[in-house]
């Protein structure tokens, strides 16, 4: 069974290598270890997914496997990587599969997710300043339970990593795959939301053929943080 | 030649350190700042600033090194003992330097709270070693070829003043050891200026790597000097972006210590020299990372 889902955001600012003498995010570090150790904690077996590099000049693992391998205590039993262009129903077709892998009702299954949002949130973004990204970014965000319109998420980018906890998170919503999976991957191309194939992968995980939340794949969050103190979208969320 | 480690005052640092030391005078008549900390507020104000700044260690003076009027013994002692006494007692772990050429003076001032002996005189005074070595402080020999004290050279030569700085070096590092200072306290200076023209110092700065690969620490004073001036026909007052070029260069082919007048200057200087060599970690990078 899924018991746990981490999602973590896949910017190269979480590997070692990158930090200097001060590190940039070290809010968002210590939140995206502690969303991935809580949930790591809760599980006999851990598989990450997460997207290819959009311009890979290397010959390394995608960035978000290498983010992934620095946050977890353990190695991943699975790292499924989707192609960060692939149409959605590979992505339900690659997220069904890693619902079959994890039917066991005995072992515990925690999935680390690798996904960024929009990087095209402010001026000074990689993508530059498109007005479109606040919505997408709201929309991907309410569909793992997380209403932006409450609370005081609707700050101006670029915005510091800040915890939204307790009474922000509003009621348990449990995540919604129907809502990500109609995420559009042209949109999500245009405005270099990087995550958009990696969440319709979770979301094939979590889907009944109608779409809609599985008995076995229902979580809620009960740990999320977000900004864009780069203008691009950071999530950091747990859910059981 | 292993890396070198090195100590200083209270602090110990490795082969890749690459030192700040603040020139503080207390001087009515040197070169560059002409009287500007002579009186002790301008002093201590200028040891506060230059802490902040980033300055590892401060270098007291109470004597101007080109020729002037006669400093003697007791008026040194005047000019230096109280201020070390009270820059001990405001910062208990600044590492603290008297540049002087009398052992009478080193004594004194070490017994006052000061770590180091600057010897900016090649071992004039050759009791300066064993008052070092009593006190367990840190001694920095430089090379003057010989110059009497407060003299400029004149139509001085070498056959290879490298040759004399290592010659002269060694040999004074071993008569330190000898009466009993600490090897981790010795640095080595080849003195730009003193006892040398233009060119030679310039030979200095190129061939600086052969002093480094003696494997003691090494430090350059560099600052505002007339060879920097000379080469780029720059006044005193001028020379600031010859100095920084000098010690750029000085950084990268190894020294470890700059005796300075700008500090912050200096610092970005020998930070960035650091960072490109991969010795230090860039302060903070976000750059085509998001």
């Amino acid at each position: 069974m899924i018991a746990a889902l981490a999602v973590v955001p896949a910017t190269p600012l979480l590997l070692a290598e990158n930090v200097g003498r001060v590190d940039p995010v070290p809010e968002l570090r210590s939140a995206a270890r502690a969303a991935v150790g809580s949930v790591a904690a809760q599980a006999d077996r851990l598989v990450v997914i997460t997207a290819s590099d959009v311009d890979p000049r290397h010959s390394r693992p995608p960035l978000g496997a290498r983010v992934a391998r620095e946050l977890l205590p353990r190695e991943a039993d699975e790292v499924v990587v989707v192609p960060w262009d692939a149409p959605v129903d590979v992505c339900r077709g690659l997220g069904s599969e890693v619902a079959a892998a994890a039917l066991d009702p005995a072992a515990r299954t925690a999935l680390v997710v690798v996904a960024d949002g929009c990087a095209t949130r402010t001026e000074k973004a990689p993508g530059h300043l498109d007005p479109r990204a606040v919505q997408v970014d709201a929309d991907w965000l309410l569909a793992l339970g997380c209403d932006e319109s409450r609370g005081d998420l609707r700050a101006e980018s670029p915005a510091p990593m800040r915890a939204w906890t307790g009474e922000e998170l509003g009621p348990a919503t449990p995540i919604d795959p129907r809502a990500l999976l109609a995420l559009d991957p042209g949109l999500a191309g245009e405005l270099l939301f990087h995550g958009r194939a990696t969440l319709q992968v979770l979301a094939g995980a979590l889907a009944e053929d109608d779409g809609s939340a599985t008995a076995r794949g229902a979580l809620t969050a009960y740990e999320v943080m977000v900004g864009d103190p780069f203008g691009v979208r950071y999530v950091v969320l747990a859910a059981h | 030649m292993a890396p070198v480690r090195f100590r200083l005052g209270s602090r110990e640092y490795a082969g890749d350190a690459r030192l700040v030391m603040a020139i503080v005078n207390r001087t009515t008549d040197s070169f560059y700042d002409r009287g500007l900390t002579w009186e002790d507020t301008a002093a201590y104000a200028r040891v506060r600033q230059v802490v902040a700044e980033g300055a590892d260690l401060v270098d007291i003076g109470g004597i101007k090194a080109a020729p002037g009027a006669e400093v003697p013994v007791e008026e040194e002692l005047r000019r230096v003992v109280p201020f070390v006494e009270g820059l001990r007692a405001e910062f208990p772990d600044l590492t603290i330097s008297v540049d002087t050429y009398r052992a009478v003076v080193a004594d004194a001032v070490l017994a006052a709270g000061a770590d180091v002996i600057n010897d900016a005189w090649g071992g004039w005074d050759p009791e300066v070693p064993a008052v070092v070595a009593a006190h367990g402080a840190g001694l920095v020999l430089t090379h003057t070829g010989g110059q009497v004290v407060r003299t400029r050279p004149h139509r001085v030569e070498y056959d290879d003043v490298l040759a004399s700085v290592v010659d002269s070096l060694t040999s004074q590092a071993e008569g330190a050891l000898a009466v009993g200072v600490s090897r981790e306290r010795i640095v080595i200076d080849p003195a730009h200026d003193f006892g040398k023209n233009t060119r030679h110092s310039l030979e200095c700065t190129r061939r600086l790597g052969e002093l480094v690969a003696l494997g003691w620490p090494v430090l350059v004073s560099l600052s505002n000097k007339d060879f920097v001036g000379e080469s780029l026909g720059r006044d005193v007052g001028e020379r600031v972006p010859g100095t920084l070029a000098t010690t750029a260069i000085s950084a990268w082919l190894g020294a470890h210590v700059y005796r300075v007048h700008e500090v912050r200057e200096t610092r970005d200087v020998l930070d960035m020299v650091s960072v490109i060599s991969g010795d230090l970690a860039p302060m903070r990078t976000t750059r085509g990372l998001a």
